[in-house]
């Protein structure tokens, strides 16, 4: 389905009905509304992964953002936190989804960030999965050496030097598969409908501006923080920053030995410590 | 989830995923569109049967009609089948649901009927569970009078020639059962959110005066109707009248089954699957 939402149209899947019949009648169920990583990546990386399975105890919404997927693209200017999060709350209204939880991976949870620090009455919980409060390079460059060797980190370090399709290739080709530590199954990446353009106009200039750690003082929900220790794109040290950022008494912060970008894939019992969190409520 | 088409929010819950994972691509998988029966009820009964088959192959879409469950009300001049399939149609185009198979069962065939009748290009599929076209008091008070008993036939003579809150209190009490099954009737009652006025008013109205069989024949969607022999709300010369209007129809006939189709004969639920399933 795809529903108008200010200038663009965006894409949206949904999976687990809202209302589902008991023994007693019909029940309610929570509404969890997952943010994709990216940009330039789409929706379906949660479909083989905490989708089907978080669609047994609650409604799943899927949405591609701006710019990513089968959602418009509209414009570079528009590639930002600030627009995806505006997005988001239009989206929302649009189809009267109140107090959803929240589900971000990368990119995707700086959304949920930028999200619930400016409407902190909105969401109902946060799950916020590899999650920084600001991109740092130098970081993510010293744990792609780690894990890949020299070329890797130098590869890395071209690219965010000069984000272009040239770096971009040599970094899907080096750099990527080294986000989980599982490996990563190519029909993954086929399957999206991937925009490079968004993915280079994030690491040249909004990763330059992009600093949270002030403004998520403001959340006022609780809040699941997932690590993977391995994981070069936000990598832990980012994490914990973020996590020293966030309201203490709301953050409950996991961290997971070699499981990289997204964590899930490498430690499928998050998957299972999710589910869990969003059955028993808040 | 409530989205506004027009002058009103209409409610829609879904079930099942439209696309889904299978090897280097996403699949698309259909989309099913359920119109519930009525007057009055929601979308609510279908979580129990004929939706969670379909979402074994299909994404389906759960919607209350203007005036129904957890959609707004509306006023009573538009709770009619005009309006009924102009808010679906608006509806599929709000959320970009293209050619979608409908699910139309009992009172809510009218609707569907009607949708793909006025719009032949916007339905891929009609799925009709006992559906009419158009309502034909003596056909069903002799129905009753033979399935029921005199009592049940005298229950829904009353109410049919003059619909008010008591003699549809009568009805549901003494003939509804025998439209449903005993057990399914309280079920129907108790668990739907109900809207009386409604009930009361369209069969004050429409119901006097809906006739489709002129419009069947615009219908280009391929139909399958399956069909229960005992229901005495919808009679089996009603339902033969719309199988003979339709162009492309399969009708499947179960017998003893009543108004739920598919609760009675749950061997017809293999069967829709299978054809929302197909090419």
């Amino acid at each position: 389905m795809k529903i108008t939402v200010g200038d663009v149209r965006l894409f949206f899947d949904v999976d687990g009905a809202q209302i589902v019949p008991t023994d007693e009648g019909f029940a309610e169920r929570p509404t969890v509304v997952l943010l994709h990583a990216g940009p330039g990546a789409d929706h379906s990386l949660y479909k083989d992964t905490i989708g089907p399975p978080l669609a047994r105890v609650a409604q799943v919404i899927y949405f591609d953002q701006r710019g990513d997927g089968r959602s418009d693209r509209s414009n570079p200017s528009r590639w930002n936190l600030e627009t995806w999060a505006e997005d988001l709350r239009m989206f929302l209204a649009e189809l009267e989804i109140e107090r959803p939880v929240l589900l971000g991976t990368s990119v995707g949870a700086l959304v949920a960030l930028e999200f619930a620090s400016r409407y902190p009455e909105q969401p109902e919980r946060l799950v916020l999965t590899s999650a920084v409060a600001r991109p740092v390079h130098a970081r993510s460059i010293a744990v792609f050496d780690r894990l890949g060797g020299a070329e890797a980190g130098e590869v890395a370090a071209r690219y965010f030097g000069d984000p272009s399709e040239i770096t971009f290739a040599e970094f899907m080709r080096v750099c990527v598969p080294l986000y989980t530590r599982s490996g990563l199954d190519p029909e993954v990446i086929a399957r999206m409908e991937m925009n490079p353009e968004a993915t280079q106009h994030w690491d040249r200039y909004e990763t330059q501006r992009v600093d949270l750690r002030e403004e998520v003082a403001a959340i006022r929900c609780p809040m699941l923080l997932l690590a993977g220790e391995d994981d070069p794109a936000f990598p832990v040290t980012g994490v914990e920053e973020l996590a020293g950022a966030l309201p203490e008494r709301l953050l409950d912060f996991r961290r997971y030995p070699n499981a990289g970008h997204g964590v899930f894939r490498d430690a499928p019992q998050a998957i299972d410590e999710v589910v869990e969190w969003v059955r028993r409520g808040p | 989830m409530r989205v506004q088409v027009g002058d009103v929010r209409l409610f829609f819950d879904v079930q099942g995923a439209k696309l889904r994972p299978k090897g280097p691509w996403l699949e698309e998988r259909p989309t099913v569109v359920i119109v519930h029966t009525g007057p009055g009820v929601d979308h609510l009964p279908y979580k129990n049967h004929v939706g969670p088959a379909l979402a074994a192959v299909a994404q389906v879409v759960y919607v209350d009609l203007r005036g129904h469950g957890r959609s707004d009300a509306g006023t009573p001049d538009d709770w009619n089948t005009e309006v009924w399939s102009s808010d679906l149609h608006a509806l599929f185009e709000r959320l970009a649901i293209e050619r979608p198979v409908l699910l139309g069962a009992g009172w809510g065939a009218y609707t569907a009927l009607r949708l793909a009748a006025r719009w032949p290009d916007a339905v891929s599929k009609l799925i009709l569970s006992n559906p009419n076209a158009r309502f034909v008091t003596q056909r069903s008070v002799a129905a009753f009078d033979e399935l029921a008993g005199p009592e049940a036939g005298e229950a829904a003579f009353r109410f049919f020639s003059e619909p008010t809150d008591q003699t549809l209190g009568t009805y549901l009490r003494v003939a509804f059962p025998y439209v449903m099954g005993p057990g399914a009737a309280t079920d129907a009652l108790v668990r739907p959110e109900w809207h009386f006025e409604l009930a009361v008013h369209w069969s004050r109205t429409e119901m006097r005066t809906i006739d489709l069989r002129g419009e069947l024949g615009a219908i280009e969607a391929p139909a399958l109707v399956v069909a229960g022999d005992v229901d005495p709300q919808y009679p089996r010369a009603s339902i033969e009248e719309v199988v003979d209007g339709l162009q492309d129809v399969r009708v499947e006939w179960y017998r003893g089954a009543r108004h739920s189709v598919w609760r009675d004969a749950p061997e017809s639920l293999a069967l829709i699957r299978d054809f929302v399933a197909a090419p």
